[in-house]
């Protein structure tokens, strides 16, 4: 099983690296896997391959010359468009439905994760209530709780006298 | 307009101008004995304390960089491994790679003196 996740990993590298070291990478993961025993190690085994797959992206698919984007400054300034060339060699259709499906899945989670967290209460000695409860108890003064409050009635009896 | 023969139809290759942390320490774990990716990734873990673990991306990226400067070359695997073992690529230090990693940890030594002079460092550095 999870040699499959990473074999479908493995598909977003690009297809260079994937031709010349795919297999030493498949190795590399079964290497680690075998070695790498009980759930804190391949928690961990399965961290660094994400951190090392997004700086891997990073580094292989961004632009191969910057120098064409720089030099046409230029031109860019006389209304011609400038061009970034990323690897010139398409991904394929895996890895695009791969990353589209990964996409959505973090997508549709992240309302779920808000709710979740959204709906925890703080703890209890940090809780609004419990400040209020304190401020009584210890004969600090009080704000207003509403616009009903002493404070607006004081107002209008000010608005009243003038 | 963009020239299209300034297009490089290669992937780009890591650059070892300045020479990248993962790079100096595959060199350094390559003092002294031929290893394979693997050997390489568990060689520059035990040198960092577990600090560094090279993924396959960085590991075989940096490798091809390396290879690509002549700074390290395939070999041949040593006789005495299983046939397992046969398959795999072994990489060795090239003089010229020696002499880069040897460099470097000057540079990084200047570095610790000028850092040593200047006490911001705690506990006892060689």
């Amino acid at each position: 099983m999870s040699e499959k996740i990473f074999r479908l990993l493995l598909q977003l590298y690009p297809p260079r690296f994937r031709h010349e070291y795919g297999d030493e990478a498949l190795q590399l993961f079964h290497d680690r896997a075998r070695d790498e025993t009980g759930a804190w190690s391949a928690l961990r085994l399965w961290l660094d391959l994400l951190a090392d797959l997004v700086t891997s992206l990073a580094r292989g698919y961004r632009p191969l010359h910057p120098k064409p984007a720089n030099a046409s400054l230029n031109a860019r300034l006389k209304g011609a468009p400038a061009f970034f060339v990323f690897d010139t060699a398409s991904p394929g259709r895996r890895p695009l439905l791969l990353g589209g499906l990964l996409s959505l899945i973090i997508i549709a989670s992240l309302p779920r994760l808000m709710n979740e967290f959204g709906n925890r209460r703080p703890p209890q000695g940090w809780s609004f209530a419990a400040r209020r409860s304190h401020e009584n108890q210890s004969g600090e003064p009080q704000r207003p709780a509403s616009a009903s409050g002493p404070g607006t009635t004081g107002t209008r009896r000010m608005l009243n006298h003038t | 307009m963009l020239d299209i023969s300034m297009i490089d139809c290669t992937m780009p290759k890591e650059k070892l101008s300045p020479l990248p942390s993962a790079a100096f320490q595959i060199l350094l774990a390559l003092v002294g004995q031929d290893l394979h990716g693997y050997g390489i990734m568990r060689s520059v873990a035990e040198q960092t304390e577990g600090r560094m673990r090279l993924g396959p991306g960085t590991l075989y990226s940096s490798i091809r960089a390396l290879l690509e400067e002549g700074l390290i070359e395939e070999v041949d695997s040593p006789r005495d491994q299983s046939t397992m073992d046969e398959r795999r690529r072994y990489y060795h230090l090239t003089s010229a790679g020696r002499k880069l990693a040897r460099s470097e940890a000057e540079r990084l030594a200047d570095l610790l003196r000028v850092a040593r002079s200047k006490n911001i460092l705690r506990g006892d550095y060689v």
